[in-house]
């Protein structure tokens, strides 16, 4: 069955001074969806536009021209505003900006309180919540003792609460340590397989884009490759002049064949990698 | 006698509450002049207060700290004066940035300093130089530069002050995969002119593998491994159990090991490539 549109961009520009005489678009005619269920993942250089992608998706942001939807609703229409945030989440790089109580559970708990749900309610979706971040031990600890990746999860967490269809995650993991990485990571990709979270990725690691369904990569606000990680992450030349590079497994792969090897191309994974030295091991 | 000498440092955070912790726990080391280090550890590791009690931020609670073997905490007069001996450049410098120009705000410290307008003028074009920021970008609002040359342009402002060491706490962080490579080489061609002193904080494994002649690692606020990147990366799982890693190249090198591929140790993207082919060549293999 062909899977709905959840977010969709037609012809989206945004500038953030509109009364410019020459207004610096920060999106010039982006045109693009994220399907129910989809694990799309956005790449750029700094002040390509990903950010601006990010808080369009769930209505912070309006566009200058153009039409962003979500679940069917134009987020320019006011009626269906509050509907737009509850239904498209967004996690921010920097965890110490997005806790706002000193205990876990509260912090998870505030996004529930303001929609005004009864007690019971609200306390399943925490639990619920802190649950899939695995993060239910914690619960009752100070926020600001939590490590770096600790604090990812509980502002996960604190989304999570809000049973949003999508979650936008701008640069999640660009403050954090190996094992915070690798946690929110194992989080993210959990919420989207196990509770069909659709999830839309923001990363300037490109070992993470790796994994995606679909890779969109923005240039100078534009839209400038889509397509599958082995479709984008072969058109090395293009993605060196936006500003990105290869997974390091990929560059290990280039460097082998450069230097003589007949490594095969479109080498993504740790695994495949092994798979395909070892192959290359028998043969010779 | 080392440029930098730490001993026996330790600071506490919240006494006498039933909040206080012990940041940093009876550090010591040294670093020779030229050598460039990297320091990693995971979060609340406690890497920030060293930094600032390197440079006469946060005097420690016990310990010394020895700058060309003068104790930087002697008094006031030293402990100022040793904030532009050693440059210490904060994780996001550049939402430190406020000038109206980028050329006054890279002269921020030379002024401080008390130099004069000649001098401050001429360490701007060099720092400027250093950092790989265009001249004609010296008139601009930093405010409208690139992600990566704010960064610079805010690493530019510690240069200026041409310290005898030069610390950058995460340079790299949230830099799209360009900025990064040109933070980099940035840092490896201020040592290779000027023969500076660098100490780097950082959160990536390949990072330290790539520029560092040393590294320091620390846990729950002490010093618990001290290192060249070989010796550091070779203790796999010791560095996981502290919520580190190993660079991804040495990974694939351990991967194919376990399969029974003898291989020497690589750490670097160069070095596993070279080790990598060998491999195939070795035994007449290719």
């Amino acid at each position: 069955m062909e899977q709905k549109d959840l977010i969709s961009f037609q012809n989206v520009y945004y500038a953030y001074e509109e009364e410019a005489e020459e207004p610096a678009y920060a999106l010039k005619n982006v045109t693009f969806s994220v399907k129910e269920g989809e694990f799309l993942f956005i790449l750029g250089h700094n002040g390509s536009g990903k950010s601006t992608v990010a808080k369009l998706a769930n209505g912070l942001l309006l566009p200058t021209s153009g039409v962003v939807t979500v679940d069917g609703a134009d987020t320019k229409d006011e009626n269906a505003q509050m509907d737009v945030r509850k239904k498209v989440g967004v996690v921010f790089q920097n965890p110490d900006n997005q806790i706002v109580a000193s205990i876990v559970e509260e912090d998870v708990a505030f996004g529930p309180e303001n929609l005004c749900l009864p007690r019971e309610e609200i306390r399943a979706r925490v639990d619920e919540a802190l649950r899939s971040v695995d993060m239910t031990e914690k619960r009752h600890a100070e926020t600001y003792r939590l490590s770096g990746g600790q604090k990812q999860r509980v502002a996960i967490a604190g989304v999570i609460a809000m049973r949003p269809k999508c979650i936008v995650f701008d640069e999640p993991t660009a403050m954090l340590d190996p094992k915070g990485r690798r946690a929110v990571l194992h989080t993210i990709r959990d919420l989207n397989t196990r509770f069909g979270i659709t999830v839309i990725l923001i990363t300037h690691f490109m070992e993470e884009a790796a994994q995606a369904d679909r890779i969109l990569v923005l240039n100078d606000a534009e839209i400038a490759l889509e397509g599958r990680p082995r479709e984008v992450f072969s058109e090395y030349e293009l993605l060196l002049s936006c500003g990105l590079e290869l997974p390091d497994t990929a560059k290990l792969g280039k460097a082998l064949q450069e230097s003589g090897v007949p490594f095969p191309d479109g080498i993504l994974s740790p695994d495949e990698f092994l798979e395909a030295y070892m192959r290359l091991r028998k043969d010779h | 006698m080392p440029l930098l000498e730490v001993q026996n440092i330790s600071f506490g955070y919240g006494h006498h509450t039933p909040f206080e912790v012990q940041a940093v726990k009876d550090i010591s080391f040294a670093i020779e002049k030229g050598e460039c280090v990297a320091v990693i550890g995971h979060t609340g590791s406690g890497k920030s207060t060293l930094m600032q009690m390197l440079n006469g931020l946060l005097k420690p609670e016990s310990g010394q700290v020895l700058l060309n073997g003068e104790n930087i905490y002697q008094n006031k007069k030293t402990a100022a004066k040793a904030r532009f001996q050693v440059g210490l450049c904060f994780q996001y410098p550049e939402y430190q940035l406020f000038a109206e120009t980028c050329a006054e705000d890279i002269a921020f410290g030379p002024k401080n300093m008390g130099l004069s307008p000649e001098e401050i003028r001429k360490r701007v074009l060099l720092a400027s130089e250093i950092v790989g920021l265009p001249a004609d970008k010296l008139d601009v609002s930093p405010f409208d530069l690139s992600g990566g040359q704010k960064r610079r342009c805010a690493i530019a402002g510690v240069i200026a002050m041409q310290p005898e060491i030069l610390i950058l706490d995460e340079p790299t962080a949230g830099l799209d995969p360009a900025g990064r490579e040109e933070i980099l080489s940035m840092i490896g061609r201020y040592r290779k002119d000027r023969g500076a002193t660098v100490l780097i904080v950082t959160h990536s494994m390949e990072t330290a593998a790539a520029i560092a002649d040393r590294i320091l690692v620390m846990n729950g606020g002490r010093l618990v491994l001290s290192g060249s990147p070989e010796e550091i990366f070779s203790e796999s799982e010791a560095l996981l159990e502290m919520g580190l890693d190993i660079p991804s190249f040495a990974r694939i090198i351990l991967a194919l090991r376990s399969r029974g591929v003898e291989l020497p140790s690589a750490y670097t993207l160069k070095d596993a490539a070279r080790v990598l082919s060998d491999g195939l060549r070795g035994g007449g293999r290719l």
